[in-house]
């Protein structure tokens, strides 16, 4: 038996994990309203006030976890870890965790990755997606069933890096990926203010090892293709930010 | 002083840009709208030009030749070793014939007869004779192509020094060198690709072959920007020029890599930034997508994408999950990710660009 624990109280929600199982007999659903409660069930023991001789309630050891956001209190990479030691001492830290969220913007999800995280569901959730993935974490060998349509078109991949010093003409990032001297890289900012799609392009003028962090390296974008007026929006963003930083110092 | 060409026939960005060097002496601006008055400044004086050009020529023609005198005396080499292989097995083969082995059991060297085998033995002794005769000539003539070939090394190698000489006893003047053109993008005809190439072809004069390119243009657009940023295009600046900016990145190139002349002002900051590489789209499903690249990606590893197939307007980045990273050959490697965190509106908009593609197949 596969058992799939779910923690989340949204009925609609916990209705389509039960459609997605319905033929399945190896798939086990397990309900919880709380996180509390499913570190209960996983690992049990004596409420206050119980006899010692009342037995302890027997473990339930999912194979699978989803977890609604919202269920996740407190700081989410607290709550992580916590929530690995539980599963730890139950001898499942492995078991995959999928995550519930309202959002599917990437940027917000980025924030929620966290170690044991294998995926992120959207509510509400794709029927046929569920099902497919259910399919793929209880099946032995982990095959989803797809069809890949060739395509041709291009699509760019965003390489996590930190911005560590900027000025109005380049931007020092400490990233893991040496790039080529002169090579030119769009950059994805959030702090881009300045620029109505948060991006800018660079031409790499300087890569050396950071010394503090093994395996990573300092590098030097100069701004290529800013209009004058961007360079100025950018003086202005500087100018602010150096007294806001200044203000929270003071 | 570093000399910096510009091509640029708007006097607008023209006097922005005097107005920022005004007061520079480490820098001197060159304005010119004619390319062949420029070729003719990249290519530097006639003196420096035809001496040069004279040496590179010599030099030239003496590697031609030491190649021909070098494949000549290796075809002589294995002239002679073949023809000194040939005469020990025919003196083997004598040998054979004069002292036949006793322990062999009967050959068909015994089954002939002795008159056969005197007519063989004289038939070898005469091929014998004339096959001395031949690596004779042979180890003669590899002697001669031998020595040609070392004569011609000690000349290539002492034109090559005279050349190096030459460059060292005709220095180009200051006023030669150029660091940086700053071209309008109107010149580059009929694309940047096109241009650059024949553009860094005309330029014959060695010290001038390495001048670093910044294109000037209106256009701001990512897409347009991007057809600029190619190999050997060093920036891209737009119009009308920031003075600062312009002063700023064209010293930096101008100067080289020296960190003292770029003293700006810098904000430390600690902010997620991402680089964006882009790759080749191979192949779409409901919950996957291909792509190719040059590298491998690790399985489970979670990256951000942007695709206009795949993203809504407005949507910056689409999650995905490494299933797998597959090397295809040369070099190249496909891998498949799992769309993660997405809603029903990106599954329907999925659906409907497979159906479009299954459509046109």
């Amino acid at each position: 038996m596969f058992n799939i624990l779910v923690i989340d109280d949204d009925g609609i929600n916990n209705k389509k994990f039960d459609d997605a199982v319905r033929n399945k007999p190896d798939l086990r659903l397990i309900f919880s309203n709380s996180s509390d409660l499913a570190i209960e069930m996983i690992v049990p023991k004596k409420k206050e006030g119980e006899a010692k001789s009342e037995p302890l309630p027997v473990a339930i050891k999912p194979d699978l976890i989803f977890i609604e956001n919202s269920k996740i209190t407190g700081a989410p990479m607290k709550w992580h870890q916590n929530f690995h030691e539980v599963l730890k001492i139950a001898g499942i830290e492995n078991v995959p965790i999928i995550l519930l969220s309202h959002s599917s913007d990437a940027l917000l999800i980025r924030g929620f990755l966290a170690p044991g995280v294998q995926d992120v569901f959207v509510k509400p959730l794709v029927s046929t997606l569920l099902e497919n993935a259910l399919n793929y974490y209880s099946a032995g060998e982990k095959e989803i069933a797809r069809k890949i349509v060739p395509m041709t078109g291009k699509v760019e991949m965003y390489y996590e890096a930190t911005a560590k010093e900027i000025s109005e003409f380049e931007m020092k990032i400490v990233t893991p990926k040496q790039l080529d001297l002169d090579e030119f890289r769009p950059l994805f900012g959030e702090f881009f203010k300045w620029s109505p799609n948060r991006r800018a392009i660079g031409r790499c003028t300087d890569c050396k090892k950071d010394e503090d962090v093994k395996g990573s390296f300092i590098e030097t974008f100069t701004f290529v293709g800013v209009p004058p007026g961007v360079t100025k929006e950018i003086r202005i963003w500087l100018r602010n930010a150096y007294v806001t930083q200044k203000q929270k110092g003071q | 002083m570093e000399q910096i060409i510009v091509v640029e026939p708007d006097e607008i960005v023209a006097l922005a840009l005097k107005k920022a060097f005004a007061e520079d002496l480490e820098v001197k601006l060159i304005f010119k709208n004619d390319l062949k008055e420029i070729y003719e400044l990249l290519n530097g004086s006639p003196t420096n030009k035809s001496v040069l050009q004279k040496l590179n020529s010599e030099l030239a023609e003496i590697k031609k030749q030491f190649q021909l005198a070098a494949a000549s005396d290796s075809a002589a080499k294995s002239a002679m070793e073949n023809a000194t292989e040939i005469l020990g097995k025919h003196k083997s083969e004598l040998e054979a014939l004069k002292n036949p082995d006793p322990k062999l059991k009967k050959t068909e060297v015994e089954t002939e007869t002795p008159e056969n085998i005197e007519k063989q033995k004289l038939e070898l002794g005469v091929e014998i004779l004339r096959l001395e005769e031949s690596v004779k000539g042979l180890r003669d003539s590899l002697n001669i192509t031998t020595k040609t070939k070392l004569e011609k090394e000690r000349l290539l190698k002492e034109t090559e020094t005279s050349v190096d000489e030459a460059k060292l006893r005709v220095p180009p003047s200051e006023d030669q060198l150029y660091k940086v053109i700053l071209i309008s993008n109107k010149f580059l005809v009929p694309d940047a690709e096109a241009w650059i190439a024949g553009f860094r072809k005309a330029i014959s004069f060695e010290s001038n072959k390495e001048i670093k390119v910044v294109v000037l243009g209106f256009e701001f657009d990512e897409k347009t920007v991007k057809k600029f940023l190619i190999s050997g295009i060093s920036d891209y600046m737009i119009k009308p020029v920031d003075e600062l900016l312009a002063k700023q990145n064209l010293k930096f190139l101008a100067l080289g890599d020296s960190k003292a002349k770029r003293e700006v002002y810098s904000l430390k900051i600690n902010d997620p930034v991402d680089l964006i590489f882009e790759y080749d789209l191979k192949g779409l499903s409901e919950y996957s997508f291909v792509i190719e690249s040059k590298e491998s990606f690790t399985v489970n590893d979670f990256k951000a994408f942007n695709c206009d197939l795949f993203l809504r307007k407005g949507q910056k980045s689409v999650l995905g999950k490494c299933l797998s990273s597959k090397e295809s050959g040369e070099g190249r490697y496909l891998s498949e990710f799992w769309f993660v965190g997405m809603d029903t509106h990106l599954s329907f908009q999925i659906k409907s660009v497979i159906k479009a593609a299954a459509k046109n197949v």
